[in-house]
This record gives C-alpha cells, sequence and structure tokens, in this order.
C-alpha cells in the first residue's frame, strides 16, 4: 500500500480493529460488496471479533486480511512475536467466518480470490485470509501472475426449480389474504423494483421489519402496516391471524415472530396458512451461535436467493397472466391515513423520541436521506423508505457499539451521491463505538448522527423493570448498574474530540423554531454534523458560598443579560434588587458603587475576589 | 465590584474555566465582543427611546408634567437628558423615535446575515453575545414590534432557542414585571400599525 502511494486502493485509517470492520460491514449494508479488512495479527482479530459476528449474522460480504507468525519459531523476534503467533488463528472466529491460510505467495492470490469468490456467494459472509509473517518476508519463489478475477466470480442467481415456482403460485391463486414477508434482501434496485411488481401482480400484504434494511417502499399501498417493530404488535399480530398464505422472503427469524404474533410455539401448533419459505441460510448452519433462529414449519421450502426467486415468479405470472385484485386485501385501511403531527414536548424540556422521529421525517422531505441506524423503539409511523437504502437497518449480532462504524462505512459508500446518511443512536451505542468518528472526519464524510440520549443502556433498564415485575421486586431499583449519568457524559464532546463538528441544539423550540432553524440548519452541508442533546445545565461552579452580590433590576435590559450569565456559567449570587422609577440607583451609597448610577453591579466579597474599586 | 454589564459578564466566565461563555477560537471571541460593543455603542440607548417614546414615558407622565420634568432634570448626563426630554413629551412622534426603529431595522438584518451563516451570533458556539441580546430581542417583542423579524427568520429561531434556554427563565422570565409587562403590551400595540406603515 505504501508502495501504491496510498491510491487504489486507499488505506482508510480507523482507531480500533471493531470499527474497521463496523464499517467494512456498513459499507457493505449499502452496496452488498465486499470492502478488504486489514486487522493486525491474534490482537486485532480479538478485537474485531464482535463486529465479524454482526458482518456474519447479516450475511455481508467482507474480505478480512491478518497476519501471524513467524510460523517458523526460530525466524520470531523475542517476546512479541511470540505472543502474536497462535497455530490455528482463525479459530477465534472460525464459527462465523470462512478461513484460509495459504503457504506462499502464489497460494495467497489463490487464497485471496477464493475469499472474494466465497465471502459474495449467496449466503455472503465474513472470510478471513491470514498470512504468514514468515512468508510475507520470504523472496518470492517464481512467477507470480494475478488472472483476471471475473474468471472466479461468485454464484449469484441460485434459482428455484421451476416446479417450485408453480408450486408457490397455485398457493396464490387459492389464498384470500396472501402476506409477504420480506426480511434479508438485495440493496440492489431493480431487485427492489422487482419486489414491488410482485406484490402488486399476487395483490399481496407486505411487510418489513426495522430490523432489516428497507427492501420495500413502506409507503406502497400494499405495505398496509407501518415498519414492522421487533415484536409484533397487536396490528402487525392481527394481519398475521388473517394471512391463509406466507411467503417468507428471508425474514428474520420467522418463528420467533409468529411465536410472538400468535402465543404458539412454530414447533407445537404452528400457524395454519401454507408458508413459503425462501432463503440460502440453512446452507450455512454452523451451530455454535444459533443464528438460524426459530425452526418455522415450511410447507414449501426452497432453498435459494430470494431475489432472484422474486424474478423467477414475475416470469412466469407473465406466462401464466396472473393479475390478483383480492377484496380482503383491499378493505384493510393503510397506515398513512391515520399519522400526524406528534404533540408537542414542552418548551425547555428534552425532546420526546417521537417528536425527533417527526423532526427527521420532516427533515427527509427536503433532501435524500439514508437511515443508517435507527434506536430501540423508534415509532414507525415516522419511517417512509421508499427506496433500498433510505434505512439500512440494525446490527444484525445485536451488540451495543456498531452503531457509529456502520454510520461510517455507509458515508464512505454514499460518499458522492448526493445522499446525506442519518445514523439515530442511542446514547450506549453512540459512546462504545464513538471513535470510529474519526475516520469520517479524517475522510471529510458527510454524516449527520443525532443522539438519542436517556443517559443509560436503557434497553436493559426496561429489562430490569419486567424482571423486577415478574419476581415481585421493587421496579424503582431498575437502573442500577444501567444509568450512564453523575457525571453525565458530555456527549458532544466526544464527537468533537474526534474532528466532528457541532451542529444544533438539543432543547425543543418553538413551533416554528423547530422547523425552521433545525431543519436549515441542518441542510448547509458542512463536512460532518452532530446534533446531539447537551447536558442539563447544573450549578456545578462557585460552591464557595454566596459571595456574589449583584445590584440590579428586574426589567433592565444590562441587568437582565448580566443574569442570564450568571445563570448559564452555574454560578450561585445573591440579589440587590433597585427601584429605578424611585431613583434607588441615584443614592449616594449606591454612586459609590457605581459612579454613573446605573445597574447593574456586581461585588465580590468570596476569596480571591481581586477588584477592590473601579479603575474609571 | 465590578460595573458595564459586558464587562461583568466577562469577568463572570472568567472566574472559573468550567462552562466557558466565550468561545475558544480567537475570531469567534473577537466576533462575540464586536456584537456586545454594538450594544453599548448605540443599541442600548435607542432600547431605551423606543421603550419611553411608546411605553414608559406615561410612568413619568402619570403624576403630571411637572413632575415628569422634574424626574428629567435629575438626570446627570446632559445628552441623556435633552433625549428624555423629547421622547417624554412627544413619544412616538420625537424625531429620536423614527431614528430608533430605523437603527432596529438594520441590526436585526444584520443578525439575519451572521445567523444565516451560524448557529449563534459568534459562530458555532453558544457566548456571551447571545445571552447579550437576549433582553433585547425580548424588549422588542414585548414593545409588539416582532413584527420587525419574520416568523420563519434564522432570527426567529435563534430567539427559540434562546427562550428555551434555563438561563432565559431563571435570569429573564421569571422575573418580569407584570405591569410594564401590560404597559408595553398596550401601548404597543397603539404604536405597531403606525411603525408597519413607515416602513412600508
Amino acid at each position: 500500500m505504501n508502495y501504491l502511494g496510498n491510491a487504489e486502493p486507499q488505506m482508510v485509517v480507523c482507531l480500533h480493529e471493531e470499527h474497521a470492520v463496523a464499517i467494512a460491514d456498513g459499507y457493505a449494508k449499502v452496496t452488498d460488496r465486499p470492502m478488504a479488512v486489514a486487522l493486525h495479527s491474534n490482537v486485532g482479530l480479538m478485537h474485531a471479533s464482535m463486529a465479524i459476528f454482526n458482518a456474519w449474522c447479516e450475511r455481508n460480504p467482507m474480505l478480512i486480511f491478518g497476519a501471524t507468525g513467524p510460523l517458523d519459531a526460530h525466524k520470531r523476534r523475542p517476546w512479541i512475536e511470540w505472543i502474536h503467533t497462535s497455530s490455528n488463528q482463525a479459530s477465534i472466529v472460525r464459527d462465523y467466518i470462512m478461513g484460509r491460510h495459504p503457504g506462499s505467495a502464489q497460494a495467497a492470490v489463490e487464497s485471496v480470490l477464493r475469499a472474494w469468490q466465497i465471502c459474495q456467494t449467496p449466503p455472503s459472509g465474513p472470510t478471513y485470509v491470514c498470512l504468514d509473517v514468515g512468508m510475507q518476508e520470504a523472496e518470492i519463489e517464481g512467477e507470480i501472475t494475478f488472472p483476471p478475477p471475473e474468471r472466479y466470480a461468485p454464484a449469484r442467481d441460485i434459482a428455484a426449480t421451476d416446479e417450485d415456482i408453480d408450486r408457490i403460485l397455485d398457493a396464490f391463486e387459492k389464498a384470500k389474504f396472501p402476506v409477504i414477508m420480506m426480511g434479508r434482501l438485495s440493496p440492489d434496485q431493480e431487485a427492489y423494483d422487482a419486489r414491488i411488481a410482485l406484490a402488486e401482480a399476487l395483490d399481496a400484504v407486505t411487510m418489513t421489519s426495522l430490523h432489516k434494511r428497507s427492501s420495500f417502499p413502506t409507503t406502497h399501498a400494499n405495505h398496509k402496516l407501518p415498519i414492522s417493530p421487533e415484536r409484533p404488535g397487536k396490528a402487525h399480530a392481527d394481519i398475521i391471524a388473517r394471512a391463509d398464505v406466507i411467503l417468507d422472503l428471508d425474514w428474520l427469524d420467522l418463528g420467533g415472530y409468529l411465536r410472538l404474533a400468535s402465543g404458539e410455539s412454530q414447533t407445537q401448533k404452528p400457524t395454519n396458512a401454507t408458508v413459503i419459505k425462501i432463503s440460502m441460510d440453512s446452507t450455512i448452519a454452523k451451530g455454535w451461535a444459533a443464528d438460524y433462529q426459530a425452526l418455522q414449519a415450511a410447507d414449501i421450502n426452497v432453498v435459494a436467493r430470494p431475489d432472484t426467486v422474486v424474478k423467477q415468479l414475475l416470469k412466469r405470472i407473465e406466462a401464466r397472466g396472473i393479475k390478483a385484485a383480492r377484496p380482503d386485501v383491499a378493505e384493510v385501511p393503510h397506515w398513512t391515513d391515520s399519522i400526524s403531527p406528534p404533540e408537542a414536548s414542552p418548551a425547555g424540556e428534552p425532546m420526546s423520541l417521537i417528536e425527533m422521529a417527526w423532526v427527521l421525517a420532516e427533515f427527509q422531505k427536503t433532501r435524500d436521506v439514508t437511515y443508517t441506524r435507527l434506536p430501540l423503539g423508534y415509532p414507525g409511523a415516522y419511517c417512509r423508505f421508499e427506496g433500498p437504502v433510505d434505512y439500512l437497518g440494525k446490527d444484525a449480532g445485536g451488540a451495543v457499539g456498531s452503531g457509529p462504524g456502520h454510520a461510517v462505512g455507509a458515508a464512505l459508500a454514499l460518499r458522492g451521491t448526493g445522499r446525506l446518511p442519518v445514523a439515530v443512536m442511542g446514547d450506549g451505542d453512540y459512546l462504545m463505538g464513538i471513535n470510529a468518528l474519526w475516520t469520517a472526519s479524517h475522510m471529510e464524510l458527510p454524516l449527520m448522527i443525532v443522539v438519542a440520549n436517556n443517559r443509560s443502556y436503557f434497553n436493559d433498564e426496561a429489562h430490569q423493570e419486567r424482571v423486577a415485575d415478574m419476581r415481585d421486586r421493587p421496579p424503582q431499583n431498575k437502573w442500577i448498574g444501567q444509568r450512564l449519568d453523575q457525571p453525565p457524559v458530555d456527549i458532544v464532546a466526544m464527537a468533537t474530540a474526534q474532528g466532528s463538528r457541532r451542529r444544533g441544539h438539543h432543547r425543543r423550540r418553538s413551533a416554528d423554531g423547530r422547523a425552521g432553524k433545525g431543519r436549515e440548519g441542518a441542510a448547509r452541508g458542512r463536512p460532518l454534523r452532530h446534533r446531539c442533546p447537551a447536558h442539563r445545565l447544573r450549578g456545578v461552579i462557585q460552591k464557595r458560598g454566596k459571595m456574589l452580590t449583584l445590584y440590579h433590576n428586574d426589567m433592565s435590559t444590562c441587568a437582565q443579560k448580566v443574569r442570564f450569565a450568571l445563570a448559564e456559567k452555574g454560578v450561585d449570587w445573591k440579589g440587590q434588587h433597585l427601584d429605578l422609577r424611585a431613583g434607588e440607583q441615584h443614592k449616594a451609597d449606591y454612586l459609590r458603587l457605581n459612579p454613573k448610577g446605573v445597574v447593574p453591579t456586581l461585588v465580590n466579597d468570596g476569596p480571591g475576589a481581586g477588584w477592590s474599586s473601579n479603575p474609571t | 465590584m465590578v460595573i458595564e454589564s459586558n464587562v461583568i459578564m466577562e469577568y463572570v466566565d472568567d472566574l472559573s474555566p468550567d462552562r466557558p461563555l466565550k468561545p475558544a477560537d480567537p475570531m469567534q471571541r473577537a466576533r462575540m465582543r464586536l456584537w456586545m460593543k454594538r450594544l453599548d455603542d448605540r443599541i442600548h440607548a435607542e432600547t431605551g427611546v423606543i421603550s419611553s417614546a411608546i411605553a414608559f414615558r406615561y410612568q413619568k407622565l402619570v403624576e403630571g408634567r411637572g413632575a415628569a420634568q422634574k424626574l428629567i432634570d435629575g438626570i446627570p448626563d446632559e445628552a441623556k437628558r435633552a433625549r428624555m426630554q423629547s421622547i417624554t413629551f412627544e413619544g412616538t412622534d420625537s424625531p429620536l423615535f423614527a431614528v430608533g426603529i430605523e437603527q432596529f431595522r438594520k441590526l436585526i438584518a444584520d443578525m439575519e446575515d451572521c445567523l444565516l451563516a451560524y448557529d449563534w451570533l459568534a459562530g458555532d458556539t453558544f457566548s456571551l453575545a447571545d445571552m447579550a441580546y437576549a433582553p433585547y430581542a425580548t424588549r422588542l417583542e414585548h414593545l409588539q414590534l416582532s413584527g420587525l423579524w419574520r416568523p420563519d427568520s434564522r432570527f426567529a429561531g435563534w430567539f427559540a432557542c434562546l427562550k428555551a434556554r434555563p438561563g432565559f427563565k431563571t435570569a429573564l422570565a421569571d422575573l418580569f414585571n407584570e405591569k410594564y409587562l401590560e404597559l408595553m403590551a398596550e401601548k404597543g400595540a397603539e404604536v405597531w400599525p403606525s411603525v408597519k406603515k413607515a416602513a412600508a
């Protein structure tokens, strides 16, 4: 890389290996293409392991490079190269990667080509190539050539059989209320459009999940309900209960979702609907992590790439002349018919999540936005996703701390497209991954981060509350071990320390203020922006007793501005109010303090008061 | 003791390095001081002019012209005394009033330009300059002169942000004198149509 002068490829420097992988993961969320990541020996791999697990669970392609050794112990430098040599280095992530260990330069070419091919063959995932230091330093024997990688291209369109396609369409022809559940699908625009055509031709109710990248327009006539949260609410459960055919396009954990919707385990009392499952996922079930999720009854079980099957179905629909119009589907009202702005939080109070979501949805109307992340509990009513990269979904591994890295990776992929990446994340996620942001500053990537700050690992507080309730223990103790407060973390300073720019204000503006300035401010195209809730002001300084006395007047502008500064500084003071209409400011006692006979005057009787008299 | 409100504000900030109220950046700090200087140079005096011309002169006149004259004669500063003479007896017909309103139009236009480029008067950070101007924006509003700016302007957004700060409440709003507010609201409403007409 040094030899090539940091161009083609360009090295993207990161402050933590976990972020390096998270950035590649965020990049793949937008492009479905692998980024290469270099991790330092076994230690870097250990740092990165959680982020690799995220990429694995997301089925995102990635080429990871590492090194070890020298495997030849005779060549090792003392200490460092011994602790940084592992005999089977990939074993620490083996259960969620495909790993290679080449022994020569020629074998390295083979390993990289294979890793590149495997990581993109559905289902995609991270691959790891580990290069022995001994091999890297050895003189090259013989000639090395680099054949065109196209000749080692991954298989992409893994199709269903014609019989399966007809069986699926037969099931739909009998259906009164079919539901298509859009899950882990391609960000490709053509594939996205094909899904719309399919839902329209089959006139099926479609559902998408806040877990996954935008796969279908949430505002489309067939997308009857808002995007589904992780746990289905009543409206979603009702739709599931009415379904007579369910087409599962790699929905995340259909078995678990149906169990929550119906209250029934899907291996005890499975749904009566005909379930059609289209997924490649069973081909990589490993058993280390149960990321294959709950087992769902599948009356037609097709191991093929879902987006390929969608194309096949469309072709066959045309041949069979199917154009469904289902009265039961038509009568379901659309969620967008009953959406209104939320109630405003009181002025001066922190913004509620729902109000913030509304503001962002309004902002989204002014320009192309990609939500790289949304926090738990984000209101579906303000999720209008109408393109494949309007929203990129959550971290598939369910850890905390990937939000910033994913946002930066997405920003890297979106650079130059005119889209603004917007990451809305909780303070826990933000703080754990904070120094990923430095890479965005370093690369001058446009990115807006909105921190929904509740000063807590709040997901766990909610969990503690449920558990306390279950065990009849005091729920008021739920905060213990979860709160991120006392002192509150300076959220903005954390970002500015990474070279980010601070933008905007944390408190609710007036009715016109919120729709006006906030939006404009964010639309002005600075390199990097943050719109963060900041800490409440507290009087933390000047605690040495009330030694400041302010001679002032309630309505005097000059007194008002000084009081404002005292309040913002958090300084305690006591007041001497002067009645200006009665001329108290002209009395001799006061003129000794203030020869001009005006308010205010500040008297500091505390220790260290430097001024005994005025120089004028 | 410390006098001069701008100087006091800086003094308060200098008491401790915590919660800095002045920008760290030298250029932003210079901009902050320029805005504060403008208050001393002109705006504060013009605020006295328009406040008295619209509303407060009635407080002086309530006990008759003689009592008012006596109060004015007691003002030590000669220039200020002359101004008060004209404003108290001529009100908004005083030529000083039109000059004052013009100064505020110019100020608001300049602030709008600044706030198009930055979130706050000094730049990216909330500073003493914003706190210093808060009472003057508030006074215009009390005098029913908020028609001097557009509701969708950056100025309006900036002012709304200021009002939302807890410091605004404790330092200003909590101490508002209801009688003054009533007087300003009543007299201001009478005056606004002519101010608006003069601008058209």
